[in-house]
């Protein structure tokens, strides 16, 4: 079934290597809503989630080629988003990485009230974050990339990466515990 | 109490196992804005794009002159009064145009989107010229400017709301006016409806509200620009007679409507003056008229 999976894959990107369309459509049909997710992660707002995508899918076609068959494509894919959102990250970043959350409790939060909340809030949850703490929150904890590198893609020391996933974190939390309050 | 680290993995677990593989319905548009993009049924991407490149240029250049022709030949045939010569001829120019806008199908979304920013706007600017009050020659007369020349920004800092107002200056008063709607200004209608920001690429933005409201409402009882993406700006509110009232390099601090002596400035106009850099962008001036409503 996998191994299914991955021949026909591999035919698609053949044909979209060809430049053929209904294979191009064929595969941007097959990724884009898991694509359109981690855009929205990324984005600032909707708008700017589907020119992520448009420009990531872009990038994805005009370098199909250059997909060496190492790793998942998908991963390949998805690593090619996640550059392009850092991209317009740079471009657009407003603010500037500031403390605007220092009297947040510091109060751990018990990860079973956390467990009921479904992917819709956490997706909103994590949208209400400043952009840099998104960026870093989005890059470490669900990606699972080092400080080191965050700090490389952010072009940020590896101190602000670290402390902006802990704002990032309190904002969470306190964001979660304001909702259970509620 | 579990340690730190350990409640901060189960934080991050929750978010990576709900968030890693989800997915989000598509909008609509994004596939056609790609498939433009990508060019299909080529070998080489790139030559795909040169030839679409060429093919706009091709299509738009005939365009261009066919139009030039019919036109020749309506001057030609018709006896020349002087009135239809002139519209013929404005009607030439204004075709060119529309003529490559209307050739535009093979043109990208994304490249639409870019290029809405400017040279449009910069269209809607030089055709919905208001008649010239007195406000602008005070304007060009005012000793206060800087090293900049103060409507060096029109062009750019294109203000779809401002502009229509009768406020707005204009150095391009031998542009017919009396054509009531150019296709260009409906273009530029259909295209921003409502908005009052000006966008550039790389998304910068300002927007310079021309009325200030200070009668306590909490509703624009203070006055403050809007302003994203800039490296520096002053803000200066002057009065009719060029007297400073308020500056600040501060983009969030709000001019609270007193005059230096601490009263109420009272209802009327005033004019305000944004020097403001995007980032990568050289230094721009802008003057607008501001009316104090009471």
């Amino acid at each position: 079934m996998a191994e299914n999976h991955t021949d026909k894959l591999n035919a698609i990107l053949a044909q979209c290597i060809e430049k053929k369309p209904k294979a191009q459509k064929e595969l941007f049909d097959l990724l884009s809503p898991k694509m359109y997710a981690v855009c929205l992660r990324y984005a600032q707002d909707t708008d700017e989630a589907k020119d992520i995508l448009q420009e990531g899918f872009i990038k994805v076609f005009n370098h199909l080629e250059r997909f060496e068959h190492k790793g998942s494509f998908e991963g390949w894919v998805k690593r090619i988003f996640i550059n392009t959102s850092i991209e317009f990250y740079r471009k657009s970043q407003r603010e500037s990485m500031v403390d605007s959350i220092d009297d947040v409790a510091e109060q751990a939060i018990d990860s079973h009230t956390l467990s009921e909340l479904k992917a819709a809030d956490l997706m909103k949850l994590i949208n209400g974050m400043p952009k840099g703490y998104k960026t870093v929150f989005n890059l470490f904890a669900i990606e699972g990339f080092h400080h080191e590198e965050i700090a490389q893609m952010l072009n940020i020391s590896e101190n602000t990466s670290k402390s902006q996933l802990h704002k990032a974190r309190l904002y969470l939390q306190e964001l979660v515990l304001k909702k259970h309050l509620k | 109490m579990k340690n730190l680290k350990e409640t901060e993995e189960l934080f991050d677990g929750i978010f990576r196992e709900t968030l890693e593989n989800g997915t989000a319905q598509v909008p609509p548009g994004v596939w056609e804005g790609v498939s433009a993009s990508i060019g299909s049924g080529s070998a080489i991407a790139g030559a795909a794009v040169k030839t679409a490149l060429w093919m706009k240029a091709a299509i738009a250049a005939v365009a261009v002159s066919a139009v030039a022709l019919i036109s020749y030949q309506l001057v030609k045939e018709e006896p020349v009064k002087p009135e239809q010569v002139d519209s013929t001829k404005q009607e030439s120019t204004e075709t060119q145009s529309p003529a490559i806008v209307g050739t535009n199908n093979p043109t990208s979304e994304v490249d639409k989107q870019l290029t809405i920013g400017l040279p449009r706007s910069k269209n809607n600017n030089n055709n919905s010229i208001p008649p010239v009050t007195p406000i602008d020659e005070t304007v060009t007369e005012t000793p206060v400017s800087g090293p900049d020349p103060i409507y060096s920004m029109d062009a750019n800092l294109v203000n779809p709301m401002i502009d229509h107002s009768p406020s707005t200056g204009s150095t391009q008063e031998e542009k017919p006016v009396d054509n009531p709607e150019t296709p260009q200004q409906k273009e530029v209608k259909e295209l921003n409806p409502t908005t009052e920001y000006t966008y550039f690429k790389d998304s910068s933005s300002i927007f310079i509200p021309t009325a200030v409201t200070p009668d306590g409402d909490g509703i624009n009882d203070t006055y403050i620009i809007n302003l994203v993406g800039e490296e520096s700006v002053e803000i200066i509110v002057y009065s009719i007679d060029n007297e400073v009232l308020f500056r600040t390099k501060n983009k969030y601090q709000a001019w609270n409507c007193k005059l230096p002596n601490g009263d109420d400035a009272p209802a009327g106009s005033y004019l305000v003056k944004v020097i403001y850099q995007f980032k990568g962008k050289n230094k721009q001036t802008t003057v607008r008229k501001l009316t104090i409503i009471k």
